[in-house]
């Protein structure tokens, strides 16, 4: 599997106030007081304790060693890591939890054969396929594949006002085009595709409407390459 | 640590490292390479041979080939890596256990998917490496 499209819920009030910690990271130099409290809290989180093996590793070496420079001991992609780790345990739903087995989760949605319907859509192409993903790119994780975009309240507000029609019936005519030509190319039955369409819709308008909860809470995307 | 710092090199280096730092992120291998020498070079020239800061500069270009992976690189990235070794033998003096950990590294790193590139090197590793008190202690837990 490669090019799904993993969207979650980000809290970005957290990720503006540890911005700074990160960037002392991303400097790979002695980290000040703040940010290794952040780490310190970070390796206190029973999620990171339990399901962050990797990050709650790396944390333990930096905190033995206040004094070091993360430069002479740490290897860029380990600090790549622990930056994204954080992100993720820090500042996404969830911890930043997604699963392919189970493509519509309660933190996530990942868009694998759906993509070829809403990939066709002028807004899906405006919010989620922009040419130029540099202007609403998430500064961290920076490096690699990582990388996510974050849509404006706005983008929010649209992806649910537009996923809205998807759950009424019938379906829109567009989207059945849509449908009867991926049925004739993947040979899947068009029932089917509109099913997993519409789960994935419904998972989809459950994650823009927590993403509209909240003044901190939007939603970010990335492409599992 | 006296050094004669020459601040505008550092500052072209820490930019050529980051640009390296993102050409690794993007697969441009040879493009990372080429701008993690010249930060060396700059380095070694502003800051001497034995200074700490040319340990990342290393660990990019070690990075760096390591994603080439052929077994040449693989050679290479070991000498690099016998180097960076050294500048962290000073710079971890007052941590044996982070030192236990870059024994381990150099030694992954003369490693090539199941081939071991240098197996008498690898041994001297081992041995250093069992009689740190820290890789006694983590053992023993």
């Amino acid at each position: 599997m490669a090019g799904e499209l993993l969207i979650q819920v980000i809290d970005m009030g957290r990720f503006r106030a540890i911005r700074p910690a990160l960037n002392e990271l991303d400097a790979a130099r002695v980290l000040g007081s703040e940010s290794l409290s952040l780490l310190r809290e970070a390796a206190a989180s029973p999620l990171v304790r339990r399901h962050r093996p990797g990050l709650a590793g790396l944390l333990r070496r930096i905190l033995r060693h206040p004094e070091l420079e993360l430069r002479v001991f740490l290897a860029p992609t380990q600090v790549d890591g622990l930056i994204e780790g954080l992100v993720h345990a820090l500042c996404f739903e969830n911890g930043g939890e997604f699963s392919l087995v189970t493509p519509v989760g309660p933190s996530w949605v990942v868009l694998d054969i759906e993509l070829a319907v809403l990939g066709d859509l002028d807004w899906f192409q405006a919010i989620f396929l922009d040419p130029n993903p540099k202007a609403c790119r998430l500064a961290y994780p920076r490096a690699g594949e990582g990388c996510y975009g974050v849509l404006s309240r706005d983008d929010v507000a649209r992806v649910a006002s537009e996923l809205r029609p998807l759950l009424d019936d019938p379906i829109p005519t567009e989207i059945t085009a849509g449908l009867k030509a991926l049925a004739e190319h993947s040979h899947l039955p068009v029932l089917t595709l509109t099913q997993a369409v519409r789960k994935t819709a419904e998972g989809f308008a459950r994650l823009a409407a927590k993403g509209l909860s909240r003044e901190e809470l939007t939603l970010a995307h990335t492409s599992l390459l | 640590m006296p050094h004669n710092v020459d601040e505008g090199a550092e500052e072209t280096a820490e930019r050529l490292e980051r640009e390296a730092h993102d050409a690794i992120a993007g697969f441009s291998l040879d493009d990372a390479v080429r701008l993690v020498r010249e930060a060396l070079a700059i380095r070694e020239a502003s800051q001497g041979d034995g200074h700490p800061d040319l340990i990342w500069t290393l660990s990019l270009w070690i990075e760096a080939l390591g994603r080439k992976h052929r077994p040449e690189t693989a050679l290479e990235a070991a000498g690099l890596g016998e180097r960076r070794l050294a500048l962290r033998r000073t710079a971890l003096a007052s941590a044996p256990d982070e030192l236990a950990y870059s024994l381990r590294e150099l030694m992954a790193l003369y490693t090539f998917e199941y081939d071991v590139l240098d197996t008498g090197r690898i041994d001297e590793l081992q041995r250093e490496l069992d009689a740190l008190p820290a890789a006694r202690h983590e053992r023993d837990a």
